[in-house]
C-alpha cells in the first residue's frame, strides 16, 4: 500500500535438509513400520466424484504463496500463476490450520471452481503459525483426549458437502523438528512402556517383528492420525483422500530408526496417497544448507515410500528450491532436472506440488522459491511443465 | 345559451386543471417521508472510544540499534554555507487533496516527487504511468520535478525485477538504463529511485546497478535521488558506495510500523533519532533530504486491514468516536488512540498519526545535522499548521504567538472521510478544535489535545467483508437494453439494483414495474441526470421527489437509495459536493457510490469491461457500476454473463445492495402505507401519466404540424405560382376610362404622418377625378389642424371632424360624406404608390367584383423588427392572398389599402363595430352576399410597421383578437356548402395556421429544449430542422413570386427563433382573453372591445 514498506514475513527456514540425512540413504530401513490391521469398514463413497490416478503422466500442482496461514486463496493468484507458467494446475495446495477453527469452504469452492483438486494441509497448529515452538493447544495428546472432537466433527460435516474427492495431508513432515506435531516433541524414540490403548488397532508390523520396541513419538502420532481419520469417516466424509506426507529426510536423521518416515505410517487403511516433501537448498547459508541435486533428494525417500505399500500412488506434496546466484548453484538446472527425473525414473509418482513462495529470513536475507525468482528459473519451469507428462487438469472417473 | 354552457364548462375545466396541477406540484415538493436508517443516522453511536494502546517497546532486532552499536562512528560536521534548502513534497496522483495542497503551498516547496515508473516482473518491464497533472503544475509553479521509479506492481513489491536486472549482462543493463533515462519526462530535475525487498545477498550487484544508473543520469544532466529505507531494507544497499554517486539521499524516517505490521508508532522519537544518527554517518550531510511523515494509519484489528489517512480524517474519527482528547498520548511524538466501530461495536481500530507538533520536533532534530533539506510524506495528509512552522527557522524555539497559533486547529479547506464502504453520508457539521502546546525541557514542543476539530466530512458504510459483491445498473429503464439485462440476471439467478431516472420511468413504467416485481432493488438516480453539485437545493429536492414519487407509484415501494449522476470518485473535494450530499442526506436518502466502475458508458469492448471488473475486484471493490441505458449497451450485455461467472468462480456471492449495508429490505425500500402519504400515490402516478400523455401528444403534434406545414407550403406554392402565371398570360385589364374615386381616411392622433399620406394620394397618377375625405376622429393632437391647412389649399381634400367614435364609425361617416361610387379606404399612415390607385381600382371594371385588396409592404425596414415584418408581409400575407385570389376566396381586403364598390358596401350594411377587425368582417360579409373579392397584386402601398416589441404585440393582439371575433361571428361559413374554398380552405387555414399552429409552436420549441436537456435531442432534431427548412422554403417561394431578392429568405431562421414566440404569446393571450372574457359575459366584452377599438382607431391596421 505505502511505498517504503517492507514485508516482514515471519516464516523462517521452513524446512532444513542436512547433509547428515544423506547418510540415512545407506542404512537399511529395518524399522519401517507398516500396519495392516482391519479397522472399521470404510463405507463406499459412491456418491462422490472419484479422482482417477493417471495411468500415464502425473498431475502438476502448486502452492501459490497464500500468505499467513497459507490459506489466502484467490482466483487471481491461481490464474496469474497459470499465465506465468503456461500450464493450468490440476492440484492446488493450501493450509487448513486448526488455529482457524473452521473448514475452508470458501477456498475449496474457489479451487474447485478454478478446476483443480484441493490439497489441504490440515495442521493441528495454533496462531501465530510460527515454527519450532513445540506443541500448543492442538497437541496430539489433546486430540487423543477428545478435546477437539467437536471441531473435527464440524470440519468433517463441512467436508461431507464437497461433492468430489480432495486431498488432506494431516500433520505433515512429522519426522522433522520444526512442526509441533513432530515425534521429537512426543517422547522421540523412548520405548512405549504401557501397552497402546487399542493394541488390536496396531498389529505388529514387519519392522516391529524384528524389533519388538514401540517408540513413543511415532506411536502417539499414529494414534492421533487414526483417531482423526476415524472421526472424519464416521461423519461420512468418505470423499477425503488421506495423504501421508513425511519430509524426504528426517531430523533427527533417519539412521535413528524411530524417526524414519515409515515409523509414522498409520497403515494402509488409513492412507490413500503416499507423499513426500522434497526441497533443495533454501537459504544463502553455506554452512548449514548445502546445494544438493534433485536426484539425490528423492531416490532413497521414494524407495522408502514404495516399501510402505505395494500399490498406493505417490506424490511430491511439496517441492522447490531457492534462487541462488552463488557459483555452482543453478536453480534453473535444478528445476529442469527435477521435472525431467520425475517424469522418467519414478513410475509411481502421480502428482507433484510446486512450492511458489518468497520469504524473508531472520538475518534479512530472502528465500526465493518462486518459479519466477529469475528469468532462467522461470524458463526452466515453463519448459519442464510443458512436457505432456504433466497433467494440468484432474481426470475424474466417469 | 349555447355560449353560456360552453363558458361555464370551459371555466370549471380550467379551474379543475389548475387545482389538479397545483396538487400534483405540491406532491412533488413535499416528497416522500424517508428517514435514514438508524445505523446511518446515528453513525457516531457505532463508534466508541477505547483507552489508548501502550507504546510498544522498540524491536531489539531493529537495524539501527544493531548498526549504531556495532557500526561506524558518527562525526558531526559543520554546515555548509552554500547549502540549498530542499523541501520535497510527495504528491499522490490519485488524490485531489494532494494536488490542492501542492497548489496552495507551492511557494514553500522546492521539489515535488510523484509516481511515474514501475519496474515489474522477472523480466524487469519498465511500466510508465505518467502523472502529467502533477508534472505540469510543478512546471507552472517553477518547482523541481522528480518522477519516482519503484519496483512495485500494484501493491506487490517486485524484488526479482531489480535482482535480475542487477544480474543481467552489462549490455542488457546499458540498454535498459538508456531506455529509462530517455523516458524521463521533460521538466524533470532527475529521478527518485525507491526500491524495496531486494535481497541483501545481492548487495554488491544492486549497488553496481545504482552506480551505473547514476552515471547514465549524470550524462543526461539529470540528478539521481536515492531513497534510503529504514528497517530490514536498509541492508539491501551499500550506502558508502551509493553516496558517491547519488546527488541526494532521501531518508524514509517514517513507516516505522506500516501495512503488514501490528499497530505501532509511525516514527517514535527514539526510533527517529536512532535512525537519523545512523543514516547521517554516511555521505555528506548536505546530500541528505530527511523524509518526515505527515499522515496517519488506521489499523483495523479484526480483519487486519490498514487505511492510510490524512490528518483531517484522523481528527474526524477521533471526534466522532468521542475519544477523550486529553487521553491522546503524544509522548515520543507518537500520538494515537483506539476506538470501536460497527453496528455491534465489534471492530477495533487503532490510529497512529503524525501532526504539526511531531513534525516540528523531528524537523528540529534533523536540523541539528545540517542536512540538505526535508521531504514531506505526503502532501494532502498533513496537519495544515506545518506550513506556518515551515516559515520559521527550525532551530528557533517558537514564541508565544506561534504557540497560540499552533493551539487553534482549523481544518477549513479539508474534507475528511471515516469508515469504509460505498454508502456515503455527510457527517456532522464542521467546527474547529484545539490543543495545548508547550515548550518542554529539551526545547521541543509538547502537545495535549483539548478538543478535536471536525472538518467537513463524509462517513462511509457498507463494508461487506471478503466475498459479497453487488451489481448496480444506472440510467434505465430502457426498452432495448433493460430486458436483455433482466433476462441474463434471471437466468443466472443473480440479484441486482437498478438506479432509475425519473424521465425514463415516466416513459417506460412497465419495465420498472417488472424490475420490482421480479425482486430487484430500485434506487433513485434523479429525474433528469444532472450533476447535483451544480444544482440549487430546491432543484435537487424536486429531482429526487419526482423520481421517488414515480418509483412509489409504479412499484408500491419507496426507496432510500440514491446515486448521484456522474458518481462520486473517492472522497468529495469540493464544498459544493458536500452541500449537495447534505441536501440528499436531509431528505433521508442513502447515497450509494461505487468501488468498481466499469466505465461502460465509454463503450469499450466487452473484454475491457470484464478486465476492469477483475482488476478492481481484486483491489477490494464491492459495488459494481454498469449502465442499462443511455446509449448502445451491447458491450455491457455481452460482458455481463462473463462477469457473473468470474465473480462466482472467485468465490463471491452476488447480493442485493441491502445485504452490502446489512439492512432489511423494508428499510431501504419501505412499502407504502396509505396513512404515511401526503397524497395518494395513484394520483401522483396519474399526474405523471398525464405528463407522459402530454409529451406523447406533443410528439404527435410536432409531426402533424410539420406535415401540415409541408402540405400548406406545397399547396400555396402551387396556387401562387399558377396565379402568377395567369397574371402573366392575361394581365388585369386596364379599363380605358377610370371612375371618379373617393379615398376615405379615418385619422386619430396622426399628426406625424397624415400630411405625407395625403401628399402621396395627391401625387398619384390616377387619371380620373379624385376626392380625399379625412375624418378626424376627435384627435387630441394637431391632426385636424394639419389636414385643415392642406384642405384650405387643395379642393380635392375634405376634412370632417367628429367626436371620438371609433374607426368604423369614422369610416362610415366618411362613406356618407363621399361623393363617388368607387371607394378606396386607406389607413392614415399608408403611403400609396403613384400608380397604386389606378392598379387598385382597375379590377372594379368587372361588375361582379365588390372589393379589391391592395398589396401592402413594410416601409420601415431599417431595424430587425421591421425586416422580420417585411418578410412576414411578403411570405405570409401576400403569398396567402395570391393563393386565395386564385381560389376566389380572399379573406380580407385590408383597411390599409382596398377599393370597394359603394353598392356592395351598402348592401353589406356598411362597416360595423362588432369586431376589432372591421375589414375582415366587411370582406366576409361581402362574400356571404355574393360579391367577388379580388387581389390587385401590383397595387402597392407602404405602411409603417411597429418599431418596438410593445407596439407590435399590441397591434398583433388586436389582429388576432379581431380575427377570432370574425371567425366566431361568421362561424356558419366554416365547412358550409356553397362557400367553396372560403369555407373549406381559407377559414380552416386561419384556424389551423394562424391560431393553432402559432399557439403550439412555442410549446414545441420548449419541448425541443426539454428534450435536449434530457439528452433525447437526437429524435426531435429532424423535426425541428424540417420545420425550419419549410419556413425558409416558403420564404423563397414568396420572395420569388413578389420579384424580390431571394437571398433574404435565410432571415426565416432567426425569425423562427426570435419572432415566432412573440406571435405565439399573442395568440395565447388572445385565447386567454377570450376565456376570461366569458367570465364577465360576452355581451359586456363586446362593449369593452368597442372601447378598445375606439381608442385605437389609427393603429388598427390589417394589411
Amino acid at each position: 500500500m505505502t511505498p517504503g514498506l517492507t514485508s516482514r514475513s515471519f516464516s523462517s527456514f521452513r524446512f532444513q535438509v542436512s547433509a547428515f540425512f544423506l547418510l540415512a540413504a545407506f542404512l537399511p530401513a529395518s524399522h519401517a513400520a507398516t500396519t495392516a490391521g482391519a479397522i472399521a469398514p470404510i463405507p463406499a463413497a459412491v456418491s462422490y466424484q472419484q479422482l482417477q490416478i493417471p495411468a500415464q503422466g502425473a498431475y502438476t500442482g502448486a502452492y501459490v504463496d497464500f500468505g499467513d496461514g497459507e490459506d489466502g486463496v484467490t482466483i487471481e493468484a491461481l490464474e496469474s500463476f497459470e499465465q506465468l507458467t503456461g500450464k493450468p494446475l490440476a492440484i492446488v495446495a493450501f493450509g487448513s490450520f486448526w488455529g482457524r477453527q473452521k473448514f475452508p469452504a470458501e477456498q475449496m469452492a474457489l479451487v474447485r471452481n478454478y478446476g483443480a483438486v484441493p490439497l489441504l494441509f490440515w495442521s493441528p497448529w495454533d496462531q501465530p503459525f510460527d515454527e519450532k515452538r513445540g506443541p500448543d493447544k492442538y497437541a496430539l495428546t489433546e486430540i487423543l483426549a477428545g478435546k477437539w472432537d467437536a471441531y473435527i466433527d464440524a470440519w468433517a460435516d463441512a467436508a461431507v458437502k464437497v461433492p468430489s474427492q480432495f486431498f488432506v495431508s494431516f500433520a505433515c513432515e512429522m519426522n522433522g523438528t520444526w512442526f509441533p506435531w513432530s515425534g521429537s516433541f512426543y517422547g522421540k524414540g523412548e520405548p512405549v512402556t504401557n501397552a497402546p490403548a487399542t493394541p488390536k488397532a496396531v498389529p505388529p508390523t514387519q519392522g516391529a517383528a524384528k524389533s519388538p520396541l514401540l517408540w513413543q513419538g511415532p506411536e502417539t502420532y499414529k494414534k492421533a492420525w487414526r483417531y482423526v481419520v476415524d472421526r472424519v469417516r464416521a461423519r461420512g466424509a468418505t470423499n477425503v483422500l488421506w495423504v501421508f506426507q513425511p519430509n524426504n529426510y528426517s531430523d533427527p536423521p533417519g539412521y535413528l530408526a524411530w524417526n524414519q518416515p515409515g515409523a509414522y505410517y498409520p497403515g494402509a487403511k488409513y492412507v490413500d496417497w503416499l507423499a513426500l516433501s522434497v526441497y533443495g537448498k533454501q537459504t544463502a547459508n553455506e554452512e548449514d544448507d548445502k546445494w544438493c541435486d534433485f536426484d539425490k533428494l528423492l531416490v532413497w525417500p521414494y524407495m522408502e515410500m514404495c516399501k510402505l505399500d505395494p500399490t498406493k500412488p505417490i506424490m511430491l506434496a511439496e517441492w522447490g528450491v531457492a534462487e541462488s546466484h552463488a557459483p555452482g548453484e543453478d536453480k534453473a538446472a535444478w528445476i529442469a532436472s527435477a521435472f525431467d527425473q520425475m517424469s522418467k525414473y519414478y513410475p509411481r509418482l502421480k502428482a507433484a506440488i510446486f512450492w511458489h513462495e518468497r520469504w524473508e529470513n531472520d538475518d534479512g536475507s530472502y528465500s526465493n522459491l518462486r518459479a519466477n525468482s529469475s528469468r532462467s528459473s522461470l524458463k526452466a519451469y515453463q519448459n519442464g511443465v510443458a512436457n505432456p507428462f504433466w497433467l494440468g487438469r484432474p481426470a475424474w472417473k466417469p | 345559451m349555447r355560449r353560456r354552457t360552453l363558458q361555464i364548462s370551459v371555466l370549471s375545466g380550467a379551474l379543475l386543471l389548475l387545482g389538479a396541477t397545483g396538487y400534483f406540484i405540491w406532491g412533488l415538493l413535499i416528497g416522500p417521508e424517508l428517514r435514514l436508517p438508524s445505523i446511518v443516522r446515528n453513525y457516531h453511536e457505532q463508534l466508541k472510544a477505547l483507552p489508548p494502546a501502550k507504546i510498544p517497546p522498540l524491536d531489539a532486532k531493529d537495524n539501527w540499534l544493531r548498526i549504531l552499536n556495532s557500526g561506524k562512528p558518527f562525526t558531526p560536521r559543520p554546515p555548509r554555507p552554500e547549502s540549498t534548502n530542499v523541501v520535497l513534497g510527495y504528491a499522490a496522483s490519485d488524490d485531489a487533496a494532494s494536488l490542492n495542497s501542492l497548489d496552495r503551498h507551492a511557494d514553500q516547496l522546492t521539489h515535488v516527487a510523484t509516481d511515474w515508473f514501475s519496474l515489474t516482473g522477472v523480466e524487469g518491464n519498465l511500466v510508465v504511468e505518467p502523472d502529467d497533472k502533477t508534472r505540469l503544475l510543478c512546471v507552472r509553479k517553477g518547482l523541481g520535478f522528480l518522477p519516482i521509479l519503484r519496483n512495485l506492481d500494484g501493491n506487490t513489491w517486485q524484488p526479482e525485477a531489480v535482482e535480475e536486472l542487477a544480474h543481467s549482462s552489462p549490455q542488457d543493463r546499458n540498454l535498459f538504463l538508456n531506455n529509462l533515462v530517455s523516458s524521463i519526462p521533460p521538466g524533470s530535475t532527475g529521478l527518485l529511485v525507491e526500491w524495496s525487498e531486494v535481497d541483501p545477498t545481492y548487495k554488491k550487484e544492486t549497488t553496481q546497478l545504482i552506480k551505473e544508473l547514476g552515471d547514465h543520469l549524470h550524462a543526461a544532466n539529470k540528478e539521481l535521488w536515492f531513497t534510503v529505507p529504514t528497517g530490514n531494507d536498509f541492508d539491501s544497499f551499500d550506502l558508502d558506495a551509493i553516496s558517491d554517486v547519488a546527488d541526494r539521499l532521501v531518508a524514509v524516517l517514517y513507516d516505522q510500523n506500516s501495512d503488514p505490521d501490528d499497530p505501532g508508532p509511525l516514527a517514535d522519537s527514539a526510533w527517529f533519532q536512532g535512525w537519523l544518527k545512523t543514516l547521517m554517518s554516511y555521505g555528506d550531510p548536505d546530500q541528505w533530504v530527511i523524509g518526515l511523515g505527515t499522515y496517519g494509519y488506521d489499523w483495523r484489528k479484526d480483519n487486519h486491514t490498514v487505511q492510510i489517512i490524512g490528518y483531517a480524517d484522523v481528527m474526524a474519527r477521533a471526534a466522532q468516536a468521542e475519544v477523550n482528547p486529553t487521553l491522546v498520548d503524544s509522548t515520543s511524538d507518537s500520538p494515537h488512540f483506539n476506538y470501536l466501530e460497527g453496528e455491534d461495536q465489534n471492530q477495533e481500530h487503532e490510529v497512529w498519526f503524525l501532526d504539526a507538533i511531531s513534525f516540528y520536533n523531528e524537523w528540529r532534530e534533523a536540523a541539528a545535522y545540517h542536512p540538505g533539506g526535508i521531504a514531506l510524506y505526503s502532501l494532502g495528509g498533513e496537519d495544515p499548521a506545518i506550513w506556518d512552522l515551515l516559515r520559521e527557522n527550525a532551530t528557533n524555539a517558537p514564541d508565544t504567538n506561534q504557540l497560540a497559533a499552533l493551539s487553534a486547529i482549523s481544518l477549513d479547506d479539508q474534507i475528511a472521510s471515516t469508515g469504509s464502504g460505498d454508502f456515503v453520508t455527510v457527517g456532522e457539521d464542521a467546527h474547529p478544535g484545539g490543543r495545548q502546546v508547550t515548550t518542554n525541557a529539551q526545547q521541543g514542543l509538547f502537545e495535549r489535545y483539548t478538543n478535536f476539530p471536525i472538518p467537513e466530512n463524509i462517513t462511509r458504510q457498507g463494508d461487506p467483508g471478503l466475498h459479497k459483491v453487488a451489481l448496480t445498473f444506472d440510467d434505465g429503464p430502457d426498452p432495448t437494453w433493460t430486458p436483455q439485462i433482466l433476462k441474463i440476471l434471471e437466468e443466472k439467478k443473480v440479484p441486482a439494483t437498478f438506479f432509475v431516472l425519473g424521465s425514463q420511468v415516466q416513459q417506460y413504467p412497465d419495465l420498472l414495474e417488472r424490475e420490482a416485481r421480479e425482486g430487484f432493488e430500485v434506487g433513485n438516480h434523479t429525474y433528469t441526470h444532472q450533476n447535483i453539485a451544480e444544482e440549487s437545493d430546491e432543484q435537487i429536492e424536486l429531482e429526487l421527489n419526482a423520481t421517488t414519487r414515480l418509483i412509489e407509484a409504479v412499484t408500491g415501494h419507496s426507496t432510500a437509495y440514491f446515486r448521484p449522476p456522474f458518481g462520486i470518485d473517492g472522497t468529495p473535494t469540493q464544498p459544493s459536493e458536500i452541500r449537495s450530499l447534505r441536501v440528499v442526506r436531509d431528505l433521508g436518502y442513502l447515497t450509494v457510490a461505487e468501488s468498481i466502475d466499469t466505465s461502460d458508458w465509454e463503450r469499450p469492448k466487452p473484454s475491457v469491461i470484464i478486465d476492469r471488473v477483475m482488476r478492481q475486484r481484486a483491489a477490494g471493490g464491492s459495488v459494481i457500476l454498469m449502465h442499462d441505458s443511455g446509449g448502445d449497451r451491447s458491450a455491457t450485455v455481452a460482458a455481463l454473463p462473463a462477469i457473473i461467472d468470474y465473480l462466482q468462480s472467485r468465490g463471491d456471492v452476488i447480493v442485493p445492495l441491502s445485504e452490502i449495508i446489512d439492512l432489511p429490505r423494508d428499510t431501504v425500500m419501505p412499502p407504502l402505507r396509505e396513512q404515511d402519504q401526503p397524497l395518494s400515490t395513484r394520483y401522483v402516478y396519474g399526474g405523471f401519466a398525464v405528463m407522459r400523455f402530454l409529451e406523447n401528444t406533443a410528439w404527435t403534434l410536432l409531426m402533424v404540424v410539420t406535415l401540415l406545414a409541408l402540405l400548406r407550403v406545397t399547396f400555396l406554392g402551387i396556387c401562387a405560382y399558377r396565379h402568377r402565371r395567369k397574371e402573366a398570360l392575361s394581365p388585369p385589364l386596364m379599363p380605358s376610362t377610370f371612375p371618379p374615386v373617393s379615398v376615405l381616411i379615418a385619422a386619430y392622433n396622426e399628426e406625424r404622418v397624415i400630411s405625407s399620406t395625403i401628399q402621396h394620394l395627391l401625387d398619384s397618377d390616377y387619371p380620373a377625378p379624385l376626392e380625399i375625405v379625412v375624418v378626424d376622429d376627435g384627435s387630441k393632437d394637431q391632426t385636424a389642424a394639419i389636414v385643415a391647412t392642406i384642405a384650405a389649399g387643395e379642393s380635392r381634400v375634405t376634412l370632417i371632424r367628429q367626436p371620438n367614435g371609433g374607426k368604423s364609425s369614422a369610416l362610415n361617416r366618411a362613406l356618407s360624406e363621399a361623393h363617388n361610387n368607387t371607394l378606396v379606404m386607406i389607413d392614415a399612415d399608408t403611403m400609396v404608390a403613384p400608380d397604386g390607385l389606378r392598379q387598385l381600382v382597375a379590377p372594379l371594371a368587372d361588375p361582379a367584383v365588390g372589393a379589391v385588396s391592395g398589396a401592402i409592404r413594410v416601409g420601415n425596414t431599417r431595424r430587425w423588427l421591421g425586416k422580420f415584418q417585411d418578410l412576414e408581409y411578403v411570405a405570409a400575407f401576400e403569398l396567402d392572398r395570391r393563393a386565395q385570389d386564385f381560389l376566389g376566396c380572399i379573406l380580407v381586403a385590408p383597411g390599409a389599402l382596398s377599393a370597394y364598390r359603394r353598392e356592395a358596401v351598402e348592401q353589406a350594411g356598411a362597416l360595423t363595430n362588432d369586431t376589432l377587425a372591421e375589414d375582415t368582417d366587411l370582406t366576409l360579409q361581402l362574400h356571404r352576399i355574393g360579391w367577388k373579392v379580388v387581389f390587385a397584386s401590383k397595387a402597392f402601398a407602404d405602411t409603417e410597421a411597429p418599431e418596438n416589441v410593445k407596439a407590435l404585440l399590441s397591434q398583433r393582439f388586436r389582429w388576432a383578437y379581431g380575427t377570432l371575433q370574425c371567425l366566431w361571428k361568421h362561424g356558419e361559413i366554416l365547412f358550409a356548402p356553397g362557400h367553396g374554398w372560403l369555407g373549406w380552405f381559407a377559414l380552416p387555414s386561419v384556424w389551423i395556421f394562424q391560431i393553432a399552429v402559432v399557439a403550439v409552436t412555442p410549446i414545441l420549441d420548449i419541448m425541443v429544449l426539454w428534450s435536449l436537456w434530457l439528452g433525447r435531442g437526437s429524435a426531435i432534431w429532424p423535426y425541428f430542422v424540417a420545420s425550419l427548412l419549410l419556413d425558409v422554403g416558403l420564404s423563397i417561394i414568396a420572395l420569388f413570386m413578389a420579384g424580390r431578392a431571394i437571398r433574404s429568405a435565410w432571415k426565416a431562421i432567426p425569425m423562427r427563433i426570435l419572432y415566432r414566440p412573440l406571435l405565439g404569446y399573442v395568440v395565447w393571450k388572445c385565447l386567454w382573453k377570450a376565456l376570461a372574457g366569458s367570465l364577465v359575459r360576452w355581451a359586456k366584452l363586446e362593449r369593452t372591445a368597442g372601447a378598445i377599438a375606439q381608442k385605437a382607431t389609427s393603429t388598427v391596421k390589417t394589411p
